[in-house]
């Protein structure tokens, strides 16, 4: 009863439609929650199952019938016998609804974007699930429709200056104001019938600063408000410091390698900013000129870690070889040497790879479509060169275009950026476990652009 | 005169039952079999035909019981599966057609055919797409179902299981 057999790919111990359907008591029950406790294939397709059944075919509209319709089909369908013993219907049927019960056909843009919509989709949910992906840059959350209070405009009050010493009974003052009797019962918010709280912002005030600071004072609190005042002597106030969370671990850095020779203004704090940031761009630079040199091998035989070590450094010097176009001799080996899949494509230049959809909920593969602009299928080959990658070459083609955020699932860890290599574009894709691939193309129909669609199935 | 008497209410009880039966199960059979034969407008024909084959045969039936629904689906399943059986040169007659007021709406017959579901329901096997259809759109009971598509209880599970996949698959491929 727990068994099924059909699919030879995965754990079939479980069957999804016996568990959804409550045919499972006693020993068995208890087999099948354990199993499915451990067992992620056998949970995803229950997974599968009940989002299938559950919000899709149990869910389908049924077209309503009317009164009228119904009774016509009952004089068509009882026989004469019942129904004249019958009589006349002893209950009311409500009329037919005059908008139907089946939902209007949503009314889909003209498919520039087909999986965009504003029409909530019942497999989204899932999808994101499935993939854990992150939502996309270009469809951000929708904000949620608060509506702003409405504030009368303030006063129009002239901007005082007052030293430190008159802003503490203004503070001092604030609870009285913020006490002010409010009406008791919420008053609608276009009527706003008592007096606004006004909060006081001081922005002269002298910066307050903690106990940790080792910031050298130059003279105690008391005391630096009439030098404000007096103003001849620049206060070494720094213009950063922020007054609210009286903080800023960022500066302590820049303290000590200054020491005692902090001057007043603190500019040098965003000139060691950039200097580091060159500093570490030119160590990046330095690394991948030394690498792509071939100054930086590792010896080929040393242990299996190691060699998992060289396969990390190849991806990676694959993603880096946008900063210099210039392909090394090692990389265009190990590239050439690569296993080649498949080669599709009608050899059309000039295209552009623009987006990466990650096209299926099904557990048993995971399904990348790479939808492409242009005037036809570029050459595109598919190689594999090791277990847990898997390379896409368009020939002539501009993948940078792609974004590849948030695309994993169980046989995807991550897509990686999109490489240029002069013309061609490259775009590997790092498994998560070994796949056999199958790859197809398809051609631009209705809002559809081209497509090579590469299928990842459980090897 | 005490048998006539007695035996009036009880035709009249049967009689109330079937009305009762009809009124409440003939929306759920017609959408059944429109999804079925995936032609709404062929489903009424269908719909009323099968009521009338169960109500003819009552009459064999030594007691007060009206309609009963796993009898009614299963005689729209078997008519919906000889709508479908491919037409032979000797076999031409059509069934009636039945045109009942204000059915079906245009806004039902636009969405059926354009549910994407109901594609992927299409292109599955009749037996398949009815098993589907009885237990997660109509939802009976497994031995209601058992019942109709006559298959033991206890291998329906696997029948499911094989339908229901392939349905995911389907609906996988052409969701596009």
């Amino acid at each position: 009863m727990t068994t099924s057999s059909f699919d030879r790919n995965r754990c079939t111990r479980i069957s999804p439609s016996a568990v959804l359907d409550d045919r499972l008591d006693g020993k068995d029950l208890e087999w099948a929650r354990d199993h499915l406790r451990r067992c992620e294939a056998c949970r995803e397709r229950v997974e599968d199952f009940r989002e299938m059944l559950l919000l899709r075919v149990g869910r389908l509209p049924s077209a309503t019938v009317g009164s009228a319709a119904m009774d016509q089909a009952f004089a068509l369908s009882v026989p004469d016998r019942l129904r004249s013993q019958g009589g006349t219907r002893s209950f009311e049927v409500a009329p037919a609804l005059a908008a139907p019960l089946v939902p209007a056909p949503h009314d889909l843009p003209p498919a520039v974007r087909p999986e965009v919509s504003s029409i909530p989709d019942l497999l989204t949910e899932l999808e994101r699930e499935i993939f854990r992906d992150e939502p996309l840059q270009d469809h951000p959350m929708p904000l949620s429709p608060v509506a702003e209070p409405l504030y009368p405009p303030t006063a129009d009050r002239p901007e005082e200056i007052e030293p430190v010493e008159a802003a503490e009974p203004t503070l001092a003052a604030e609870p009285t104001l913020a006490a002010e009797p409010e009406p008791a019962e919420p008053a609608p918010p276009e009527i706003l019938s008592g007096p606004l709280r006004e909060v006081p912002v001081d922005s002269h005030r002298q910066v307050q600063f903690s106990d940790w600071d080792r910031e050298p004072e130059p003279e105690p609190a008391p005391e630096a408000a009439p030098a404000l005042e007096a103003a001849p002597v620049p206060i070494p106030v720094p213009v950063t410091n922020n007054v609210i969370f009286d903080q800023e671990p960022a500066l302590r850095i820049d303290d000590e390698s200054e020491g005692v020779a902090a001057t007043p203004p603190r500019k040098p704090d965003t000139a060691m900013r950039i200097a580091v940031g060159l500093g570490a761009a030119a160590c990046v630079l330095l690394a991948a000129v030394l690498y792509e040199g071939g100054l930086l091998k590792t010896p080929q035989k040393v242990s299996s870690a190691a060699a998992t070590a060289t396969q990390s450094i190849h991806t990676s010097a694959t993603a880096r070889a946008s900063v210099s176009p210039s392909a090394s001799p090692a990389a265009s080996a190990s590239a050439s040497t690569a296993p080649v899949l498949y080669t599709l494509g009608n050899g059309v230049t000039g295209g552009a790879t623009f987006r990466i959809r990650p096209g299926t909920a099904v557990a048993g593969y995971t399904r990348l479509v790479f939808d492409m602009h242009g005037n036809g299928l570029p050459t595109m080959i598919i190689t594999q060169p090791d277990d847990l990658h898997v390379a896409v070459t368009f020939k002539d083609t501009n993948v940078t275009g792609a974004p590849v955020n948030g695309i994993s699932s169980y046989h995807v860890t991550a897509v990686e950026p999109g490489v240029q290599q002069g013309a061609d574009g490259t775009i590997t894709i790092d498994l998560a476990r070994p796949v056999r691939v199958t790859a197809f193309t398809l051609p631009a129909t209705g809002g559809y652009a081209w497509r090579l669609v590469v299928d990842l199935h459980t090897s | 005169m005490d048998q006539v008497h007695v035996e009036a209410p009880a035709f009249s009880a049967r009689a109330a039952s079937v009305e009762r039966g009809f009124y409440s199960d003939f929306p759920l059979v017609l959408n059944y079999v429109a999804r079925l034969i995936d032609d709404i407008d062929g489903a009424a024909a269908i719909t009323c035909a099968a009521f009338r084959q169960v109500a003819d045969g009552l009459r064999q039936r030594p007691n007060d019981e009206g309609l009963r629904r796993a009898d009614v689906f299963r005689a729209a399943t078997e008519l919906s599966r000889s709508v479908l059986r491919p037409r032979r040169w000797f076999r031409r007659q059509r069934t009636a057609q039945v045109n009942l007021d204000d059915f079906p709406q245009p806004e039902a017959r636009r969405a059926l055919r354009r549910d994407t579901v109901q594609r992927a329901l299409t292109a599955l096997p009749f037996d398949a797409r009815a098993m589907i259809l009885l237990r997660d759109f109509v939802k009976l009971s497994y031995d209601e179902l058992a019942d109709v598509v006559d298959v033991a209880p206890r291998k329906l599970v696997h029948a499911l299981d094989r339908s229901r996949a392939e349905l995911g698959e389907i609906y996988d491929y052409i969701k596009f």
